[in-house]
């Protein structure tokens, strides 16, 4: 009972600080760290729940539910993460377009999220695929509120990076944050 | 997001998670009553295998799991209609190489363990499922663009092999049987292992895919 009180209430503790952290920070990666983490919280729950003693075997089906859960969470979260990256390509289209014109807003740049979004060098090259084919999806892409501070935060970092010119050698460790 | 309003939300949340704490504890200082559990052990011997676990999953509840493959199916043709895979890491130095050629034949040979095993203990077809899509990230990792997954072609064909497998098992025992999914006595067991197989290596080969992270390329199999 102490112990399995202690496992399911840490399982809920989980899922409030991921609660918090998808309500309170803006990046989609950060979100999705969130909810992941949440939903790791849901999962412990199930297995307290499942928990009958040491004297008889634990409730399968619970276990059951959890095995589903997992994996369904990595597939969400894994084309939650593509989808991410599609979007990030969309806006670094958008910044490069709009670095023709002066660039009179830039947003206040937000380092840690940046940091985290930043290495998107190894798909230059699947970039200038698909460039010829880009502008309308882009202005569809376009309006989404959500959207504005993070193509200035990209702004700022892009300038520096070799991820503009598509000459493509450039390394691509790093890459792993948006990679399931 | 302002710093008060956030601090707001934490109190919320942390009121929120207080409740849901105390209603953990009374429900735990409960009795437990009835349960899934009776039922699912009770008739184990039948189930084909004697892992309680895998019993649920590919018995009592096997069309969960037909749909739970759908629906990795569909994440990974989601990811796929994005667009094409960004090209790989650059090629891992000799220790990493090295490593890689220990890691992978033991994560595949572990799998394939794991999958018999899901009988009788803790494993089957997710476990070893997940043992081989780590195969082919490591190998990605260390530089294999395709991640070791085979051309296109073969690769459309491994992640429909776990729900169509399912599918096929279960219209063919709703035409002959007793209903979808609904195994006869005594064939369980090879029905379950067979349909593991299949959901095995779709879900490996599904995850690594994902890792990948969009459409095969077309020279994926080649250097």
């Amino acid at each position: 009972m102490n112990a399995q009180f202690l496992y399911g209430g840490a399982g809920i503790l989980l899922f409030a600080i991921g609660l918090w952290s998808l309500l309170v920070h803006e990046s989609l990666v950060r979100k999705l760290i969130a909810i992941n983490i949440a939903g790791g919280g849901v999962f412990h729950v199930f297995i307290a729940i499942a928990y009958r003693g040491d004297s008889a075997p634990p409730d399968p089906v619970p276990h059951a539910l959890v095995l589903t859960g997992i994996v369904v969470a990595v597939s969400a979260t894994a084309l939650a993460l593509a989808l991410n990256r599609r979007l990030e390509q969309l806006d670094d289209d958008d910044t490069r377009d709009a670095s023709a014109s002066p660039p009179d807003t830039q947003p206040m740049a937000r380092s840690p999220e940046t940091s985290l979004d930043q290495p998107a060098n190894g798909h230059s090259v699947a970039l200038a695929d698909r460039r010829p084919a880009e502008p309308p999806a882009a202005s569809c892409a376009q309006p989404a509120p959500g959207l504005a501070p993070r193509s200035g935060g990209r702004a700022l970092t892009e300038q520096g990076s070799p991820a503009a010119s598509n000459t493509g050698s450039d390394g691509s460790q790093g890459q792993g944050a948006h990679d399931v | 997001m302002k710093h008060d309003l956030s601090l707001l939300l934490g109190i919320l949340i942390a009121l929120l998670a207080a409740t849901l704490l105390w209603v953990l504890h009374a429900t735990l200082s409960l009795d437990p009553g009835p349960r899934l559990a009776d039922f699912a052990l009770a008739r184990l011997d039948e189930s084909g295998v004697s892992n309680p676990v895998t019993a649920v999953l590919l018995n009592y509840r096997a069309y969960d799991t037909w749909l739970e493959l759908a629906v990795l199916l569909a994440a990974l043709l989601g990811i796929w209609s994005l667009g094409p895979a960004p090209t790989g890491y650059q090629p891992s130095g000799p220790a990493l190489a090295a490593m890689v050629d220990w890691i992978v034949p033991l994560a595949i040979l572990t799998g394939g363990y794991m999958l018999w095993v899901g009988g009788h203990a803790p494993g089957g077809a997710f476990q070893a499922g997940a043992l081989l899509g780590a195969a082919g990230v490591i190998m990605r990792l260390a530089g294999e663009p395709s991640a070791g997954l085979p051309g296109e072609t073969a690769q459309r064909w491994l992640v429909v092999l776990g729900a169509g497998v399912f599918a096929l098992v279960g219209g063919v025992l709703l035409v002959a049987g007793d209903g979808f999914l609904h195994y006869p006595p005594g064939q369980a067991k090879w029905l379950i292992l067979l349909m593991e197989s299949a959901a095995t290596i779709a879900i490996g080969v599904t995850l690594a895919a994902a890792y990948v992270g969009g459409r095969p390329r077309r020279d994926a199999s080649r250097r």
